[in-house]
């Protein structure tokens, strides 16, 4: 389908929960009206219902091949974005009327369950879990439009919803597996993650990975065996693709997250990491295990002065590098004005003269 | 047919030059005379003009991100309004060896676009109509604000005083333009500076009795080279965002990560091993680790016999050191004495140099000796004395203090003893618990005790600052010109007590307490005042803790006898004094009705007392809605500036002018001069010339504004010149023009800046590596600037004798508020700095939109209590209402609600303050020392709430009413 394909790869470890890449992209992209409640970019903590709130039970992607039968999730269920009562709170002349959602008492938002995690104290564990639209190889989501709005782009494999075709059905919504395409209801089309093309397209990275002050995200092509991606998906083989059994072929991986170990009842480390094996199992498949004790081995080694080229590169001394192909700085290259054209005469009748 | 509305505007256009256009638009565009028109091909057109922009400018965020300051962005601009900001990224790399610097920035920055046009926005001056609090406002024209404020200005000066006038000066100080303005204010009218840093609770009080400072810390790539990080106390997952990389880096660089915290917060997720430790029990654990270095033979004895007071000798008749004066006639009451091996006698301690130069002291010492007139006095060596005080934290004793197994305590020593390099991140928790002083010492012992200082990847760390130090300069010269002449006038005496073995150090920690000391210094000061002092006692907060007899504080007396004391010996700077009351404040970047605790105290007795209440600032804040009148502030993409850094990140960045001050918003600057040009009019309307401070200095009312402007060179709208002046004055960038640096948007600083809070770092910023602090201590030999010259383990002051705590101990966290079962414990949010973004509907969407109280599982099952549900939280000094969160990560008998919640987020008429009385500790009241004592930013009373304790119950239903 695609030549190349550009892929992302999300260090769990280095992912501190901030949240900067959603605001990156919510202020670049997510700010048109209809788009109030949309997150192209979401982190959760896990184990958690994420957002929409339980997607991973929504159904949908591919079981041996066949389209499986998916929820489209509701707003409700992505999580309402709230909004305020200012000005009553500062110019009603009342003296206290507390700042409350206008709608009334607020449902679940796209990050309730923050930093709870899941687990009994003291072995309570959660980690931060990044996503986007993964750009699938296999999209389910171009597989049941049935206009064909969906495409994927041939120089690079972004999946693109074409929002001049699109009429708004919404299967798109039910088949992806991991209920990254939102609804827009002012505009009645069905929006996603467009990869940054425009930004892309000049050079310069996505902004969730460029804007991330934790230095999560690698961006390049999956193929492109001198790049960080192809290295660590496919050489040291620690960047594994998220729900593999959805069957979509994801091109977002993730380095697994490592944890400090759990405390017997007196309070001892014990030597099992807290996050348990079987849950990191459920969500990245079986080769998470020796991923992390890769990890572990490799950080043996440099602690006993050896170098470590899949720790470098994880560390990436140079943060531009993180990016590959896409090293650019916005000023040298965006920035292109719109074009400009001059209109027609009109007549009083509407048409062209 | 399908009409929805896109389809409906689809329709309706206008084909032009193959698109579909809305004919209203391209109606509009002509009538309007515009000769083109975006054009669009197709959907994905669209999501290209969203990258687009006119302009691109460099700027930052102007406030107290902390430990997090600063990170320089590019501000896009289009059609006149900022649309996004984006990192700029641009931090060269300092060497091959170390991850550079970038990108930097948070989520709360990345939408300062958005929050700067929201509905939070105060765009014109505005003055309350009817009573304070009630929420009608009415808008004004700057002269008519100003008029009004400088009427009572004249009243109160004149009247009762010029220390009537008071300035709370919040976190959010610049030390730049801003503080520029107001610190020649202070300076010229004697008015009161308020200094916040014990007020907001980061004090670093521990670090003020060891080493006579807190500033000091290390750039954040050093933790590159750690073997071992401590995240002891502190949330650096939460609070360094911009350099979180750093840590988890040095995992895949050979490094450990231990974290020591109550609950497993977000940055024990990333440790190797987290210790779960019983809240306010710190220093019982790190005491113990003390022990275990000690009695297990790794003590560091090069370093804690050269750069520490363990060698010295303490009487055991007066519990005070020994003196050469007591033992020699004609000795110095300034030298200190130990025991050398070498002629086997006592010897006087190094004083001009802290180099041993074959002197050998031997650490555990007790023996007899003579005093000069005969007498025999027994004489302990402070480490003999600290063996036997931490003989009572055995592992299994400091256990059943702090709930960690004497295995883990004895695993944590192994893992301290055996790493190369242990560095502790700096946190600003412990001085929020009331007996936070003994906890941060007893951490900072062990880094001592292990020489795990002044070294590459090494150390304990206070409190992080980097100043451009020429805004003291702008401010307190008369004028721009006569800067070297006007600090010249200090040279006699910086020579004088160079000459009698004084460091640099030591002098500027002087400088900066003269401030607090009208007419001590040779040149005019500010006048600065204990913040906290100010609210405790014009607030009447004592009167909250009249049960504190029943809360375990550890105190001898009453907290009132211990405060009259103080203030009768003048230990700590109350200005105005308790017999007069203030009349005017000023809250500048601040928002005092918002973060002091019980708040409600401040409205009900200090407010009453003042004639105005003025708040300067950009958005509608809790105090601001208590104010008589708001000044509108210019934005952080609106106006040049420069700002106070950190270590941490030790770049000065500048902000600018992506678009012209919002409404009739004006700069900090521009509003203060304004407000002085005022004054001189109606003091010279009302015959009003020089009168005289309440510390009799001259105060010319009728030149203020000359003066402020110095002669009209700095007038209110040359803010930016301003801010060009302080770079030029600054001694820390020789390499960039200020032009340069406005445009890159970030400066490196060449050298720490010699002023009272930068200085304490005492080091070099190398060029190409990252910053070790202390190292002109350390390497070097440069004393301490503490009463011995070393760093102290052993305080000699009558009130930590009274209390017990010449030496570090363990006390049990009190019960403030009463004998209630859950800890109310805290932190800094990951989701504002402060309140700028508390309510910001972006940040309040990504987590919660109502204030919580995080609870354990067990807690809240016991009260039935679920996820969600609304609580009463209480205890006797007050209550709340608030929402439940249940997490597994919360320690059973903890509960934790992150700061800076407006009051107007919360249901109920309380806020989360209401529960904490915050008593005052007598420790921090002393005074006329050598270092404890009232200086710049340190060295006085801090805001305790961590040891709160409360109750929790469900509301019927979990509703609210």
């Amino acid at each position: 389908m695609s030549d190349k394909q550009v892929a992302m790869v999300m260090d769990l470890n280095k992912c501190i929960g901030c949240q900067t890449c959603t605001v990156a992209c919510k202020r670049l992209w997510t700010r048109r009206e209809g788009m109030r409640h949309q997150w192209w970019n979401t982190v959760n903590s896990q184990p958690g219902t994420g957002t929409p709130h339980g997607w991973e039970n929504m159904g949908g992607g591919f079981k041996d091949g066949i389209a499986q039968v998916g929820h489209r999730p509701t707003v409700d269920e992505y999580g309402k974005a709230w909004e305020f009562n200012y000005q009553e709170v500062f110019y009603g002349g009342k003296d206290h009327v507390p700042l409350t959602p206008v709608d009334g008492d607020a449902d679940k938002g796209p990050n309730w369950d923050e930093d709870i995690g899941a687990g009994e104290y003291p072995n309570g564990y959660y980690f931060y879990l990044p996503r986007i639209c993964n750009h699938c190889t296999k999209p389910a989501c171009l597989a049941a439009c049935p206009r064909k709005a969906i495409d994927k782009r041939e120089n690079d494999g972004i999946v693109l919803i074409d929002e001049d075709r699109c009429r708004g059905y919404r299967f798109c919504q039910e088949a992806c597996p991991y209920k990254k395409i939102y609804y827009n209801e002012t505009l009645g089309i069905s929006q996603k993650c467009i990869f940054c093309f425009p930004r892309i397209d000049e050079g310069v990275t996505t902004a969730c990975s460029r804007q991330c002050p934790g230095r999560v995200r690698f961006v390049g092509y999956l193929d492109d065996p001198e790049g960080p991606i192809y290295k660590l998906v496919h050489e040291h083989k620690i960047a594994l693709p998220l729900h593999p059994e959805y069957g979509t072929q994801p091109n977002v991986f993730y380095v697994p997250p490592m944890s400090p170990p759990t405390l017997d009842e007196n309070g001892i480390a014990t030597d099992k990491p807290r996050i348990p094996i079987e849950y990191l199992v459920s969500l990245f498949g079986s080769e998470v295990e020796g991923v992390l004790d890769r990890l572990h081995k490799e950080r043996e080694r440099v602690a006993r002065g050896e170098k470590s080229e899949m720790l470098d590169l994880l560390i990436s001394r140079k943060w531009i590098e993180m990016f590959g192909p896409f090293g650019k700085h916005p000023r040298d290259v965006g920035g292109n004005p719109v074009q400009m054209v001059t209109p027609e005469p009109i007549t009083d009748k509407g048409g062209v003269a | 047919m399908n009409i929805d509305r896109r389809n409906f505007l689809k329709m309706s256009g206008l084909v032009v030059g193959g698109l579909s256009l809305p004919s209203f638009v391209v109606r509009a565009a002509v009538s309007a005379g515009e000769s083109a028109i975006p054009s669009y091909s197709s959907w994905k057109d669209i999501y290209k003009a969203q990258w687009t922009w006119d302009r691109v400018v460099r700027s930052t965020h102007l406030l107290n991100c902390w430990y997090q300051a600063h990170c320089s962005w590019d501000v896009y601009v289009k059609d006149g309004l900022v649309y996004r900001e984006e990192q700029a990224a641009q931090y060269p790399q300092i060497n091959e060896e170390l991850p550079d610097f970038n990108p930097r920035g948070c989520q709360k920055g990345c939408c300062y676009s958005e929050r700067m046009y929201d509905q939070t926005r105060v765009l014109y001056p505005m003055k309350r109509v009817g009573e304070r609090g009630g929420n009608r406002w009415q808008r004004v024209s700057w002269d008519e604000a100003l008029d009004d404020i400088a009427e009572a200005y004249l009243d109160a000066a004149v009247n009762e005083g010029t220390d009537t006038t008071v300035w709370d000066l919040g976190p959010g100080i610049d030390l730049g333009t801003g503080i520029a303005a107001q610190s020649k204010f202070s300076m010229l009218t004697q008015s009161v500076s308020l200094d916040m840093n014990g007020d907001i609770g980061d004090s670093h009080r521990g670090c003020v009795e060891m080493f006579g400072k807190i500033s000091f810390e290390r750039s954040a790539d050093d933790y590159f080279k750690s073997d071992l990080i401590l995240f002891w106390a502190g949330n650096p997952i939460y609070t360094q965002i911009p350099q979180a990389h750093f840590f988890i880096a040095a995992k895949y660089n050979g490094a450990k990560i231990i974290s020591i915290a109550p609950d497993y917060n977000a940055s024990a997720i990333k440790s190797d091993l987290w210790i779960p430790i019983k809240p306010g029990t710190d220093a019982a654990l790190a005491l113990s680790v003390c022990r275990e270095i000690i009695e297990g033979g790794h003590v560091d004895k090069a370093f804690v016999k050269e750069q520490t007071d363990l060698p010295l000798l303490v009487r055991s008749d007066t519990r005070n050191f020994l003196r050469q004066a007591d033992v020699v006639d004609g000795g110095e009451e300034r030298i200190f004495m130990l025991w050398d091996n070498g002629n086997d006698g006592l010897a006087p301690a190094p004083y001009r140099s802290l180099a041993l130069n074959g002197l050998d002291p031997e650490l555990d010492v007790r023996a007899q000796i003579s005093l000069k007139d005969g007498t025999s006095v027994e004489v302990r060596t402070v480490y003999s004395l600290l063996r036997e005080r931490l003989a009572k934290y055995s592992p299994e004793a400091a256990s059943k203090m702090c709930g960690v197994h004497a295995d883990m305590i004895r695993r944590l020593v192994k893992e301290i003893v055996s790493a190369k390099a242990v560095a502790g991140t700096t946190q600003s928790c412990l001085n929020k618990y009331y007996h936070g002083n003994l906890m941060e010492r007893s951490i900072a012992m062990i880094y001592c005790l292990t020489g795990n200082m002044g070294r590459s990847g090494a150390g304990f760390v206070g409190f992080p600052l980097l100043t451009p130090d020429g805004t003291d300069k702008f401010s307190m010269t008369p004028n721009i010109r006569e800067v070297q002449s006007h600090f010249a006038k200090l040279q006699p005496i910086i020579d004088q007590r160079l000459a009698d073995g004084d460091t640099h150090e030591m002098i500027v920690n002087d400088f900066g307490r003269s401030l607090f000391k009208p007419g001590s210094a040779p040149i005019r000061m500010p006048l600065w005042a204990s913040g906290q002092l100010f609210w405790q006692v014009h607030g009447d907060m004592p009167s909250l803790s009249k049960n504190a007899q029943t809360w375990n504080l550890g105190i001898k007396r009453s907290i009132d006898e211990y405060l009259d004391e103080s203030l009768d010996n003048n230990w700590q700077p109350l200005h105005p004094p308790r017999e007069r009351e203030p009349r005017l404040l000023f809250s500048m970047v601040s928002n005092p009705l918002r973060r002091k605790r019980s708040s409600q105290q401040l409205l009900d007795v200090l407010w009453p007392k003042l004639t105005m209440a003025v708040v300067l600032d950009w958005r509608m804040s809790t105090t601001a809605r208590h104010a008589d009148y708001i000044l509108p502030c210019a934005g952080w993409y609106e106006h040049a500036n420069l700002k106070w850094v950190t270590t941490l990140a030790p770049y000065l960045v500048t902000s600018d002018a992506a678009v012209p001050p919002l409404g009739e918003s004006k700069t900090d600057w521009a509003i203060i001069v304004s407000l002085s040009k005022h004054i001189q009019k109606k003091a010279r309307e009302r015959g009003i010339g020089t009168i005289k401070s309440s510390h009799g200095l001259d105060v010319n009312l009728g030149q203020l504004y000359e003066d402020m402007t110095m002669g009209g060179e700095f007038k209110e709208e040359d803010n930016e010149k301003v801010a060009k002046a302080i770079y030029e004055l600054s001694s820390s960038f020789s390499k960039q023009t200020w032009e340069q640096t406005r445009e890159r948007g970030f400066a490196r600083f060449e050298r720490v800046s010699e002023d009272p809070i930068s200085i304490g770092n005492m080091c070099e910023i190398p060029e190409n590596d990252s910053i070790v602090p202390l190292t002109y201590h350390i390497r070097d030999k440069q004393p301490y600037p503490t009463a011995t010259r070393r760093i102290q383990f052993f305080v000699d002051h009558a009130l930590y004798d009274e209390m017990d705590e010449a030496l570090a101990c363990h006390k049990e966290p009190p019960k403030i508020g009463g004998d209630y079962p859950i800890m109310m414990t805290g932190g800094h949010t990951r989701w504002s700095i402060h309140a700028a973004w508390r309510d910001s509907e972006t940040m309040l969407r990504l987590h919660r939109p109502d204030p919580y109280l995080l609870l354990s599982v067990e807690d809240a099952a016991q009260r039935n209590i679920e996820d969600g549900d609304w609580i009463k939280v209480y205890n006797d000094t007050g209550s709340y209402i608030v929402r439940a969160k249940v997490a597994p990560s919360v320690q059973p008998g903890q509960s934790i609600i992150y700061h800076a919640w407006e009051r107007h987020q919360f249901r109920g008429k309380t806020d989360m303050n209401a529960v904490s009385a915050s008593p005052l500790n007598p420790v921090e009241l002393a005074g006329g020392h050598p270092h404890l004592d009232a200086g710049l930013m340190f060295a006085q009373t801090t805001e305790f709430d961590r040891d709160t304790r409360v109750e929790v119950q469900r509301l019927p239903g979990g509703q609210l009413a």
